[in-house]
């Protein structure tokens, strides 16, 4: 399976290449009135709005989210017929890793354990699906569901 | 469930041979039980039928020989010899001649029971008594019941009355113990029975008639076949083949008897099971039962016969059904065989495998159907591996414009084609493009710096000289002082010669005035200089600032082309296997995109090098240009003090007292002087010290300027023509 490596916060993570539909560069993404701050606001792709997120909201060493001005890159996403983008702060490879192991399963619980690349590099493997549902879990108070 | 599973495992030839082997096999049995049991009807019936028929041949012997002993008893009867015979026994005497006829008539009846193979005749009386015998033709001794009894009953109907007896007539001789067949018949004159003639026949010539010697009535009737003569008393009446038995108590002679006729299947007095035919003879006074039997298993040999025949039919039938069964599956199966290693073949890379079945029935047009496909299949593969070079190529063009942009030659462009590689080959030229427009502006605002950097240089230079004539001036000045203040201790000493002192004073500071206007005048130049200095380097840092953005607008550029790749590659990992060499393509983009980063960054570094240098320059500019214009106050200070001592030494003339009084002050003056001048001086070659700092400085710049020019010139940018087109 080959994985798309982005880093967030100095930190690595990996979701599968088959979620990845994209990298957006400095797109204008318009904000929510009255929205969470998890929701970075909206933004269009291909014709379609897709609701931006800064998931590292998710974490639990959470200090401040860069704006959109530092943390410019999207990371355009699709499972199934959902689409969202999340912020990054690079987008650095498409790689195989040698060997996924899990070594701790703490929060946020969409990351799925620590890989190794043949490099030595070490990054957290992440589930889009799981992603989605701690996204739809901290926006479950919110009554716009921009992910239906 | 469980049977067809392992029918399914079996291939198509077995299943079509055996589904023909049991149609056949069920076809064989059928017709052979069919052909057995029509075969085993017919040939009962025929040995029933022959069987019946040879009883009624029989029957009908039986009854003609029997009325042939009758009607012969009746003719002899009735012969005139016996009526002579008869005659003669009457006489009481008897001469030569009636002695002569009665031995003709008796010779001619021995004739004729010899002939007739009869026993005896008797000639007796209507009572029973014994007239003549042939067998004793002069005395008769015998006594006969048996006789008796056959003579009343004749004499009694005048018929001629037929009967059996176990055993003949007895005598003294020896004679046959077996039975005996008697016929009588009356010889009547005048309407009275006057006599019997009963005949005596051994029942062997029935025998004789039975035992069956004419070859067309025996037919396929063979040796075991069996007739006999059953009498009231179940006694046999003829000779058995199995002898000693008195009575045959068998169901047929029970049911014979009884007068039933019937050809049945029975056990026989010896146990045997036979076929067997029997009837009553329709024979006055004879209550027999005529029996034809036949051992069943004689009988019933050809239906053996058959039985075997039809089996070892069948099986050579089933076993050519077999054979049969399994060519016809293998010329059925056979087209599908091919047909599936063909495909088969196919599958496991073999294009040139074709299915060879000539047919012309579904399987035929299937396989056509087959090949077709195949060619279809091996023509699509063909066009993807065409698409795939043209891909490969296109590609390849873009790699080698990739690989000449990473060597700096920026005026290489790629190919358009299209597609999506087309896209990236429009991203990648209008990617060149706007790098060599900005290496063209990075070149040119390097062209501009290094101008200016050897401008400040010159103006540098010319600051140093200025400031060199300033230190020799200085140094005049201060011998000048010198001499003034040596002058004032000659006015301090000799007062008398204050006057010409004063004038030479006079002279000499308005000389050092003079002087001193100069370095003002030089001092003043320098700072226009250094100023001038200053706003070069201030056009410089601006410059760099510039250069600056430039740089962070490449960097830009460099970033989206980052991402640009990054989606190819995302792309690229969607198309699969056919995005392989797109992914290579897109690392390499990201590469030349990092690496121009990198560059930027180092270019960033050399700018802000330039900055800090030129700011540097700036502080020490306004730093010298401060000491300029201290020294220049003090100068011009040292100017008015040059001004009040003419003033003085013009006083001196008429105020030579006073001189004497002021010479030490003045004198003073001059040491004052003396130390501000060496100030001066000092400052002068700070200044001058400075101004060659400054003159390192944009040297130093230059150089810089000169290394940015060269480090610009490893871009080929190309004609400015094509990159204003775009």
């Amino acid at each position: 399976m080959e994985l798309c490596l982005f880093r967030i916060d100095h930190q690595e993570y990996a979701l599968p290449m088959s979620n990845v539909r994209e990298v957006l560069n400095r797109p204008r993404v318009s904000p929510v009135p009255l929205s969470p701050d998890i929701l970075s606001g909206i933004t269009h792709f291909r014709g379609q709005i897709v609701p931006v997120f800064a998931i590292d909201h998710l974490f639990e060493n959470f200090n401040s989210s860069p704006t959109l001005e530092e943390r410019s890159r999207i990371l355009i996403l699709t499972q199934e017929h959902q689409t969202l983008g999340i912020q990054v702060d690079q987008v650095d490879e498409i790689s195989l890793p040698d060997e996924l192991g899990t070594f701790f399963t703490d929060n946020p619980p969409f990351l799925l354990g620590m890989a190794l690349t043949h490099a030595g590099r070490s990054f957290k493997p992440t589930s889009l699906p799981r992603l989605v549902q701690s996204l739809s879990h901290t926006l479950s108070n919110v009554t716009l569901n921009l992910l239906d | 469930m469980s049977t067809t599973a392992p029918l399914n495992r079996l291939s198509l030839t077995l299943k079509i041979a055996l589904a023909s082997i049991l149609v056949g096999i069920i076809a064989t049995f059928t017709t052979v039980i069919i052909a057995y049991f029509l075969f085993n009807d017919v040939q009962q019936k025929n040995a029933q039928n022959h069987l019946s028929s040879l009883r009624n041949i029989l029957e009908n012997k039986l009854e003609r020989q029997i009325e042939f002993l009758k009607l012969d008893s009746q003719s002899l009867a009735q012969s005139p010899g016996i009526k002579q015979l008869l005659y003669i026994k009457s006489l009481e005497t008897i001469d030569s001649t009636i002695e002569a006829s009665f031995d003709t008539c008796h010779q001619s009846l021995s004739e004729h029971v010899k002939q007739a193979h009869y026993h005896d005749i008797y000639l007796c009386d209507p009572n029973g008594k014994i007239l003549y015998t042939t067998l004793e033709p002069k005395s008769v001794q015998l006594e006969s019941t048996l006789l008796k009894v056959l003579c009343k009953e004749t004499s009694k109907s005048r018929q001629t009355v037929v009967q059996s007896s176990d055993r003949g007539v007895e005598r003294s001789s020896n004679y046959l113990n077996e039975p005996v067949l008697l016929a009588a018949s009356a010889l009547i004159s005048g309407g009275q029975v006057v006599a019997i003639l009963i005949i005596e026949s051994p029942l062997s010539i029935l025998n004789a008639t039975l035992s069956i010697s004419d070859p067309a009535d025996r037919g396929n009737i063979s040796a075991s076949t069996e007739a006999y003569l059953v009498d009231a008393s179940l006694s046999p009446r003829t000779i058995l083949k199995k002898s000693g038995l008195t009575k045959v108590d068998t169901v047929a002679a029970r049911n014979a008897l009884a007068g039933n006729s019937d050809v049945s299947i029975y056990k026989n007095y010896a146990g045997t099971t036979v076929l067997g035919a029997y009837a009553r003879l329709q024979i006055d006074g004879l209550p027999w039962a005529l029996i034809v039997e036949q051992s069943t298993q004689e009988a019933l040999q050809p239906i053996h016969h058959a039985t075997w025949i039809l089996g070892g039919l069948g099986l050579i039938l089933i076993i050519l059904i077999s054979f049969l069964g399994f060519i016809f599956a293998k010329t059925f199966a056979q087209p599908l065989v091919t047909l599936k290693e063909t495909i088969l073949k196919v599958a496991s890379g073999d294009e040139s495998a074709r299915a060879n079945v000539t047919s012309e029935d579904e399987v035929g047009q299937l396989a056509h159907a087959v090949n077709e496909m195949i060619v279809e299949r091996n023509a699509v593969k063909d066009r993807i591996s065409t698409e795939n070079k043209r891909v490969q190529t296109n590609i390849q063009d873009i790699l080698l414009v990739v690989a000449d942009a990473s060597e700096g030659r920026l005026c290489v462009r790629a190919k358009r084609t299209e597609g999506i590689l087309g896209n990236v080959a429009d991203a990648l030229n209008r990617m060149l493009e706007n790098v060599s427009a900005l290496m063209g502006q990075a070149k040119n605002a390097s062209a501009q710096v290094q101008e200016s950097s050897s401008e400040i240089s010159a103006s540098a230079q010319n600051l140093a000289d200025g400031a060199n004539s300033q230190t020799q001036q200085i140094a005049q000045t201060i011998l000048e002082v010198q001499n003034l203040a040596a002058e004032a201790q000659g006015v301090s000493e000799n007062s008398q010669e204050a006057a010409k002192a004063a004038s030479q004073t006079r002279q000499a500071a308005e000389e050092g005035a003079k002087a001193v206007r100069d370095v003002v005048a030089y001092m003043e130049r320098l700072q226009e200089s250094v100023q001038a200095n200053a706003r070069k380097i201030t056009q410089l840092g601006e410059r760099s600032q510039e250069i600056s953005g430039i740089v962070r607008s490449i960097g830009d550029i460099s970033a989206e082309t980052d991402v640009l790749a990054m989606n190819a590659s995302i792309e690229a990992a969607r198309a699969g296997e056919q995005g392989k060499g797109f992914t290579v393509v897109a690392d390499q983009v990201r590469a030349l995109a990092n690496r121009t980063r990198q560059a930027t960054i180092e270019i960033e570094k050399l700018v802000m090098g330039i900055q800090s240098e030129t700011s540097e320059a700036v502080k020490q500019m306004e730093r010298a240009n401060v000491e300029v214009e201290n020294g220049t106050r003090q100068v011009s200070s040292a100017g008015d003090s040059l001004s009040k001592i003419v003033e003085a030494s013009v006083d001196s003339s008429t105020l030579a007292n006073q001189i004497s009084q002021s010479a030490t002050q003045q004198e003073q003056r001059a040491q004052a002087m003396l130390q501000a001048i060496v100030a001066i001086n000092q400052i002068a070659e700070d200044t001058r010290n400075r101004t060659l700092d400054f003159r390192e400085t944009s040297d130093l710049l230059a150089s810089l300027a000169t290394e940015l020019n060269k480090q610009l010139a490893n871009f080929e940018i190309g004609t400015d023509g094509s990159s204003d087109k775009n």
